[in-house]
């Protein structure tokens, strides 16, 4: 299975890198939601669940949230917004707009691991 | 309470509380004196809003490298320049979100912003008379690292 991270902080990426390997998972990554977009638009019947920053230049996680949600080839694609964006308000919009799943930075690794489990089911990894 | 006496508090347990939990690593509010030059990194955050002001983190290389190797899983010498640049930026993001939840229940809302970073030598932070600023070192002595708030007096 393969997860899409979508984060403009590297050290995120490379923290999530890592867990997805303890569960034996793949990644693409995109640093920003325009990047996102693309790697969707050519991927997105390889991507399993993709981890979805708010605070990012160009275009928000919001935004590309709302783009996923509303296109009918991504929109069954679970996505988990991972964001410092821990407010009440913040998760109802997220989801309203069609969040599967939400977690708040700063997380330790085993929750970000049980989070994923819980959008794509245990054992998921690759054989 | 006077929230402005109580702002430095909740950002620097703010802070505290993400790198707890982003490193293991406990810090505690120090009596370290802070001084301008003595850290070679800043990173920033303006806050809008309601509340409108700046976060800053100040911290040395070799304590962000710290950090950074605990926080990626990675040894130290492994640990890039754009590593510990990028952790900063995303420490004062991790931070500002924190302190916006803590401060929601006594109605101080502020928006977050893209954070950046500034490093060199000899650095200074000086602000406008119109502005109030507070400043807290936390360490566990070894480590430290310095928060400051500004908040704009209208």
């Amino acid at each position: 299975m393969k997860l899409l991270v979508v984060d403009d902080s590297s050290v995120i990426r490379k923290v999530i890198r890592a867990a997805a390997d303890v569960l034996q998972l793949e990644t693409m990554e995109a640093q920003d939601g325009v990047e996102a977009l693309k790697i969707l638009s050519a991927h997105y019947q390889e991507i399993d669940l993709v981890l979805l920053d708010w605070n990012m230049p160009e275009m928000s996680g919001y935004d590309v949230l709302v783009h996923i949600k509303s296109n009918e080839k991504y929109k069954d694609i679970p996505v988990m917004m991972v964001t410092t964006e821990g407010q009440r308000n913040s998760i109802v919009a997220a989801v309203r707009a069609g969040a599967d799943n939400y977690l708040t930075k700063p997380f330790t690794v085993e929750e970000l691991e049980t989070k994923i489990i819980e959008c794509i089911g245990e054992g998921s990894g690759s054989e | 309470m006077n929230i402005l006496d109580d702002l430095g508090f909740v950002f620097a347990d703010a802070l505290a509380e993400v790198i707890s939990k982003v490193s293991g690593v406990s810090l505690k509010n120090s009596v370290l004196p802070y001084h301008d030059g003595f850290d070679e990194m800043i990173g920033i955050m303006n806050l809008s809003g309601n509340n409108s002001g700046m976060l800053l983190i100040t911290a040395k290389e070799a304590a962000m490298r710290v950090l950074c190797s605990l926080m990626i899983g990675i040894p130290e010498d492994e640990v890039t320049k754009d590593d510990i640049f990028d952790m900063l930026c995303e420490l004062v993001n991790m931070t500002a979100g924190n302190a916006k939840l803590r401060l929601s229940n006594v109605s101080y809302s502020f928006a977050l912003s893209l954070p950046f970073l500034i490093s060199g030598d000899n650095m200074a932070i000086r602000i406008k008379k119109n502005e109030h600023i507070v400043t807290r070192v936390l360490s566990d002595g070894q480590t430290s690292l310095t928060i400051k708030v500004v908040h704009q007096i209208s």
